[in-house]
């Protein structure tokens, strides 16, 4: 299987503060593999290094690299734009712009100067699962949507310009158990297209979507392999203690 | 406990009352002085006999050409600026020192911009007494306090938005022309407001700069000197060899001025009003 994202002995510092410490890991292409640990271990910092959105946060610090496709995205003439656009990312909290939900699509669409707009929105929205419900509103404000349904629109947006990598973070955080269930499906869908990253805080989540799994504590991966073999016969004390609910 | 709470509510109400009060004296008193010339004909004719007689309408159409003036000169400056602070300066020593000086210029007496505007726009540029030299020191007056609103506007929406467009690999000043900025518009446009209801009123940058004590015609060219509204009422009200007879006269050119300034103000606020809440 090939290995889509490996990360080579790299480390983050915000400031003074080492937040992720010489992490080696490997994602294979077109699965999904989740990311857990507990809360302020680092996982958010994680994803974030794969699209180099950490750049954003002042007195950020890297060593180390961080491969996808063989090309390491830190290297000094990596093109930010293409990177981005390669590897799409969805928020903890559903962030849509405010904008129509047809313009929040087409918004990334044309900056990209992609051709066939419109049927583009539309198959975004419906590789999301979200056409239906919003087919007869395309124009209304993104914000009116339920936070299930904005979530949806994210992973359109995100989908619309092509990636190949998904980054999702912690994505059921704000949702009910229906919606939820929704964008489990979805997941499952789409990684025959992508491979997906994905941060959770539940473990039965893990469980359910993950085909890989890795499990960080303090900005250290712990451990990581096959979803099954993690959550049957854990290798690591720490990781053994978090299934069983110790960390809260 | 009931008692003593209401005790408290009417206290701090007291100072709001008096402010009211205050402003509500002012406007009446205006009305009640000025009312006699004001007309429709006050507005829109020139002054006559020494001004003794007639309208203010060249005194109106100079405060309006110089405050958009100096408008078209500060925006742009003050909007790339505020966006420079807002989404580009590092935190280092040279963007701390810039933001001192803004603050600085932002504090200073505008009598100080008004002298600076007579060495440097009249005399060393040679722009002569005008419109120009004029609208420039305003628009150097207005600058800092533009730059403050710009930044405040920009930061005022949520970063969550930037992140989402900079994650979709959207480069970073299409991001803040395209999200950022539509969205701050609102609180920009009502920054600008508030500068306008400022500069109409101000007196001491344009008085060495181009403003004229009385003009027969009024002209577009902005090397032309003009008439203008806080400087007419000064002159009207200390200046002038009849100074009883023009009373009402400048009575009625401060109540024009306070409906400007007013005017401005209220805008900005209604702007201030139309801000999202995101969340
Ligand atoms: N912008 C920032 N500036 C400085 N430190 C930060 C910043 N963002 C996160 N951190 C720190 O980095 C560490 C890891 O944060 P991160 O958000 O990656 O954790 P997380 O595992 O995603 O937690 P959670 O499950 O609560 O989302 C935390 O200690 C946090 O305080
Ligand atoms: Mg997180």
């Amino acid at each position: 299987m090939k290995i889509k994202i490996k990360f080579e002995n790299f480390s983050l510092w915000f400031g003074n503060n080492q937040i992720l410490k010489n992490i080696n890991l490997e994602i294979p292409e077109k699965n999904v593999t989740a990311i857990m640990g507990p809360s302020g271990c680092g996982k958010t910092t994680l994803l974030r290094a794969i699209n180099r959105m950490n750049d954003l946060i002042p007195d950020t610090k890297v060593c180390g690299k961080v491969f996808i496709d063989n090309e390491n995205i830190y290297d000094a003439n990596v093109n930010l734009l293409t990177l981005r656009k390669k590897v799409g990312m969805v928020f903890q909290k559903p962030n849509p712009f405010p904008k129509s939900i047809y313009e929040n699509i087409a918004f990334g669409l044309k900056v990209h100067k992609f051709k066939n707009i419109k049927e583009r929105v539309t198959k975004a929205l419906i590789d999301a699962n979200l056409y239906d419900e919003v087919k007869d509103n395309l124009y209304r404000s993104a914000l009116n949507l339920s936070g299930g349904q904005q979530q949806r629109l994210c992973i359109a947006r995100a989908i619309a310009i092509e990636p190949e990598i998904i980054l999702l973070d912690e994505p059921a955080s704000a949702l009910d158990p229906i919606a939820t269930a929704k964008l489990e499906e979805l997941i499952h869908k789409l990684k025959k297209e992508y491979t997906i990253v994905i941060v959770t805080h539940n473990m039965q989540q893990a469980a359910r979507v993950s085909d890989y799994c890795a499990f960080m504590y303090l900005g250290e991966l712990v451990e990581f392999g096959k979803t099954e073999d993690i959550f049957v016969r854990p290798k690591d004390k720490r990781t053994e203690d978090f299934l069983l609910g110790k960390y809260g | 406990m009931k008692l003593k709470s209401s005790f408290y509510f009417y206290l701090s109400a007291i100072p709001l009352f008096i402010f009211l009060f205050t402003i509500i004296f002012i406007t009446f008193y205006l009305i009640i002085n000025g009312y006699p010339v004001l007309s429709f004909r006050f507005l829109f004719s020139n002054p006559e006999e020494q001004m003794t007689k007639g309208g203010i309408f060249p005194v109106i159409f100079g405060s309006f050409y110089l405050t958009i003036l100096a408008f078209i000169f500060s925006i742009i400056p003050s909007i790339l600026s505020g966006i420079y602070f807002a989404y580009y300066a590092k935190n280092n020593i040279l963007t701390f020192i810039l933001r001192t000086l803004i603050k600085t210029l932002s504090g200073l007496p505008s009598i100080v911009f008004g002298l600076f505007g007579l060495a440097f726009f009249v005399r060393t540029l040679n722009i002569g007494l005008s419109f120009l030299a004029s609208s420039l020191t305003l628009s150097i007056l207005s600058i800092p306090y533009l730059i403050t609103a710009t930044e405040e506007g920009l930061l005022s929406v949520p970063h969550t938005f930037y992140e989402a467009a900079i994650a979709l690999g959207v480069p970073k000043w299409t991001a803040i022309r395209k999200i950022i900025l539509p969205e701050a518009k609102p609180l920009l446009l009502s920054g600008i407001f508030l500068a306008f209801a400022r500069l109409i009123g101000e007196v001491a940058p344009i008085l060495f700069t181009g403003v004229a004590f009385y003009l027969k015609t009024i002209s577009l060219s902005p090397f032309d000197r003009f008439m203008a509204l806080p400087y007419h009422i000064y002159i009207l009200a200390t200046q002038h060899e009849k100074i009883l007879k023009v009373r009402t006269i400048a009575f009625a050119s401060s109540l024009v001025l306070l409906f400007f300034a007013l005017l401005f103000g209220v805008i900005a606020y209604i702007l201030r009003m139309k801000i999202k809440k995101y969340y």
